[in-house]
Formats: structure tokens, sequence, C-alpha cells
């Protein structure tokens, strides 16, 4: 059974959506970015559904977005954001740091579940094919920088999903990368990638 | 020739530079009573331009100001008016980022020192015209700021509430089996304390300043032990409370009241590790005081705790204490900052009965 984080800090809206889900899914539930963090870091998590607005400054969505960037730069997860700040620059925000949907509240539910559904989906089958050896990766590039900056950026995710999967293992990334260790070391400094406790 | 011939020319002389100094000083003392009447003008109604203007023309008058005109723009709104007295005008243009005032005065006559006067009068008065626009101009800003965080803080709920009922309404559509019913109804009682409190703040922020005397009235006892250690649990903090009290009044008021300062103490605590709090009931007459006292941060500019719209907290929309003492003013009850060794206290103020 896929396990789904929800964070959100009104409790009455976050048990109705867990009512909703609990079902087909595993819910875990946070309602700040602290929680949130310590769930992530103690249970495989496969879709976060996630307001912004979270306290101390639910008005904001500071802590949402630091929470976005903080999984989506370390677990293999989808993020639904769900969420009442309706501004363009911060749907874009979400989207640009990896988020897989955006919904304003209210939202219907129908549309909620669908979008869970879909991000299962393509959290399945991206599983499926890392298995076959597979890695999915997303860049946003920025047009008119050159080509090296864009391979750049290509070398630096594929690396990262890759030390991501084999939990900073060097030796093994190395060999599933198909290069050297003392290359990959290269490209380690190159990007500067560290392990979570080193940054 | 005598010396004594040339006395009487001295004499003359000095009489027209006296007659010359006497007008003078009238003519000033005219102008500056006119300007200070027209800055007084201008006080007595609000610094408002619409109205400041039809008023100054007949005190322009009396300092020799046939007539005036102008055009300013400010934030897309035009006040204009033509020259309707003919004559030689004096003009000044002003031209701003966010405005613009064009403004002409027709003198009756412009000889002499009267001129240098014509000049001081379009000066001034073109002060005056501008510290009105620039007040509203800001007053505007400042109420459509406020009323977009005032906005942004009641939106917050209300979107959450209507996502809350679009979720419920889905569920209640499918409660297949007793063990779906009994889940869903455990899962509304676990957030009836949340709901209540959500809306007594919504409540007591559209009520804001009203009077509600004469109103039907909600009141019921209140077991303020009870009340403070729901919201404590609620907000899951360390906090010890002292003392037993209760109060004749109406729930939802006192909720917010209180849930205001609470909530302040945790949402230092998910910045601050460790903080616990203490909380002191004490009943002194017909008053009961509730001192609520935490080991987080002080309280910084104490004496704007309470201001509307000011917060300390990046985002903040510093409404909720400004809520709270308004609440308890209208309980008949006040909020004050304490002086405290180690963190923030307030102490709480209210009647044990509205109807004394």
């Amino acid at each position: 059974m896929a396990t789904i984080l929800l964070v959100e800090d009104d409790i009455a809206l976050r048990k109705q959506i867990r009512f909703s889900l609990e079902d087909n899914f595993s819910v875990l539930e946070a309602e700040t970015q602290k929680e949130a963090v310590d769930l992530l870091k103690n249970n495989s998590v496969d879709i976060i559904i996630l307001d912004l607005g979270l306290p101390p400054n639910e008005d904001t969505p500071e802590e949402g977005l630091q929470i976005l960037e903080y999984a989506l730069k370390r677990y293999n997860c989808k993020m639904i954001i769900l969420t009442g700040q309706r501004t363009e620059g911060i749907a874009l925000e979400a989207i640009k740091s990896g988020a897989f949907d955006y919904l304003l509240k209210p939202a219907s539910m129908d549309k909620i579940l669908q979008s869970v559904e879909r991000a299962h989906l393509f959290k399945e089958t991206e599983d499926e094919l890392v298995k076959m050896g597979v890695r999915k990766i997303s860049l946003d590039f920025e047009m008119g920088k050159g080509l090296q900056t864009w391979r750049d950026e290509a070398d630096k995710n594929i690396i990262l999903r890759v030390l991501k999967d084999t939990d900073f293992n060097v030796s093994q990334s190395a060999k599933l990368l198909g290069v050297k260790r003392e290359s990959l070391y290269y490209f380690l400094k190159k990007f500067g990638l560290k392990r979570d406790h080193e940054d | 020739m005598k010396i004594e011939l040339i006395y009487p020319f001295f004499i003359f002389a000095g009489l027209v530079i006296i007659i010359v100094l006497v007008y003078l000083r009238y003519l000033s003392r005219k102008t500056i009573r006119s300007f200070l009447e027209l800055i007084d003008l201008n006080a007595r109604l609000d610094f408002d331009l619409h109205a400041f203007l039809p008023e100054a023309l007949p005190l322009l008058k009396k300092i020799k100001i046939e007539d005036f005109f102008y055009e300013i723009h400010y934030l897309d709104i035009t006040v204009k008016k033509e020259q309707s007295e003919k004559g030689a005008t004096i003009e000044k243009n002003l031209e701003r980022n966010d405005y613009r005032i064009i403004l002409g005065i027709v003198p009756r006559h412009s000889k002499g020192e009267q001129y240098y006067f014509n000049l001081i009068i379009l000066e001034i008065l073109a002060l005056i015209l501008e510290m009105d626009v620039l007040i509203k101009i800001k007053v505007i800003h400042e109420a459509l700021y406020k009323f977009s965080r005032l906005q942004a803080f009641v939106l917050h709920d209300a979107k959450n509430l209507a996502q809350f009922i679009e979720s419920l309404s889905y569920n209640v559509h499918r409660l297949e089996n007793v063990e779906r019913k009994e889940s869903f109804i455990n899962y509304l009682k676990e957030t009836l304390t949340f709901q209540s409190r959500r809306g007594a703040k919504i409540i007591s922020l559209l009520e804001m300043k009203q009077d509600t005397d004469g109103e039907l009235s909600l009141e019921k006892t209140i077991n303020m032990r009870l009340l403070l250690e729901n919201l404590i649990q609620q907000y899951k903090l360390q906090c010890t409370i002292e003392g037993e009290a209760s109060i004749v009044a109406e729930e939802y008021k006192v909720i917010s009241i209180f849930d205001n300062i609470i909530r302040n103490i945790y949402d230092k605590s998910l910045m601050e590790k460790g903080i616990t709090c203490l909380i002191e009931i004490t009943n002194v007459g017909n008053l009961i005081k509730v001192m609520i006292a935490d080991t987080g941060s002080p309280v910084e500019e104490g004496a704007r705790l309470f201001e509307p719209f000011y917060s300390t907290k990046s985002g903040g929309l510093g409404i909720g204490l400004f809520q709270s003492k308004n609440i308890a003013a209208t309980m008949k009850g006040d909020i004050r900052a304490l002086p405290w060794e180690s963190g923030a206290a307030f102490e709480v103020v209210l009647p044990v009965t509205q109807h004394m």
C-alpha cells in the first residue's frame, strides 16, 4: 500500500482528507514543517499532499515551500500542493521546484483524488523503470545559456538521483553510472554535492 | 547752503519710510493671517482636498487673489477647476511619480511688492495641496494594504472551511459500513473543539469594534481552567495551570481572547525549542485575572504589541493581540503585557459577569 503524507495545519480538514484516502493508502499526518520532516526521515513516503501556509507563518507560503524543497531534494516522492495561496509566483515556484500538481482550495474531492491516483501511477511506473535500470530526471532549462550549462545541469541531476538511490554510496553509484570512482568524486566536487548531514 | 534747509527733506523721507514700513507690516500680517486661516481651514476639513478647494477662494480674496484654478491628478483621480476670472495669472506645475499638480492664481494686481506676495501665496497654496494629495495617497495605500491583510487573515480560514465542507460532503456519501461510519464520527468528534475555536475567531474578527449590547446574548458560565486546559491541549504545549475561576460571558469571545495569546506561544515554540508556559487564574472581587507567561524570547516593543497590523513575525498579520484587546474592551475588561524576567507575559482582566 502506498504511503501518503498529509501536511495540513487545519486538523478538521486534515481528518476529512485522511478519511477519504485511508481506504486505499496508508496515511501519515503532519501539521508543521518539523513534523513533516521527522515523518519523511522515518518513513518511506510515496506522495505528499502539502498545504503551503503552515504555522508559524500560515499566511505566507514559506513553510510549505521549504518542505517542498527539502522533500524533493532528498526523496523520490510525488508532491501535490493543496493550498489557499493564490498567486502565480508561488505556483510557478512550486512547479519549478518539481511539484507534481498544484490545486487551489477549495478543490473538489474528485479532483484531489484523481490527482493522487495520477501521482500514484507515475510513482509506481517510475519505480518499475528504476528496477529496469531506467532513471527519469526532470530539468529546468533557461534558454540562451549555452549547451554546456544544460549538460552540467543534466549531469548533476543524474548523479544526484543515483546517489540518492544508493544512499550516497559512491562505489555503488559509480558502478550504476558506469564511471570510475575518481570521476564521480570529481563531479561531486564540481557540483558541490554532499550528503544531507554534511550540509 | 544752510544745513537746516535739508531737515524737512530728512523728515519727509523718514515719514515716507515709516509709512512704507507700516504698510508692508500691515500687508505681511494680513497675508500671514490669511495663510494661517488657509492652513487651519485645511486641518478643520481633515486635509481633504475635495472639501478644502471650494472653501479656499473666499480666504484668498482677502489677500487680493481674485481667482485660482487647478488640475490635480493622483491615483487615477482628477480634480479640475478652470480659470473663471479674467486677468494675468501666475502658475506653478508640480510633477512627481505618483501625482501631478497644476496650480494658478489670478491676482488683483501684481505691481511692486504685491508681485512677491503673490509668489509666496502661490507657493503656500501649492504646499497645502501637495500635502493633502500626499496624505490622500498614503491613507488610501494604507487602507488597501490593511484591507488585503485582513482579507488574507479571513480567507485562510474561509478557504479551509470551504475545503472542509467539500471533503465532508464527499465523505458523507461514502459511509459504506458501520466501521467507516464510526471512524467518520470519531474524526468529527476529534475536531469539534478546533471547529468551535475557528468559528469564534472568525465571528470575533467580523464583530470587532461593534457594540453588541441589546443583541441576543449567548452568555453561559465558563470554567476558565477547563477552557484554558483545552486550548493548551490543542496546541500541544507544556503548561502549568494554577488556580480556578468561572465567568459568565459569551464563550466564543473568551476563546478568541485566549486563543490569540496562546497561539503566539505555540508559534514561538515552533521556532524556539523547549518553551513552557505558566497560567495563573485568580479571582479578585468582581474580576478574574489570568496571567499567561512563557519561557520563550522576550517581548520586543511592548508598547506596539496591541497596535493593529503590527507584527514581529515575518509575514505576520498583527491582528491577534489587537483583536484580543478589542474583545476584552467590549467585555469591560483589559489585556496588558507584564514585565517578565524571561519570556513574555500577559495579564487578562475580565469581569465575572457582564451585568454589574
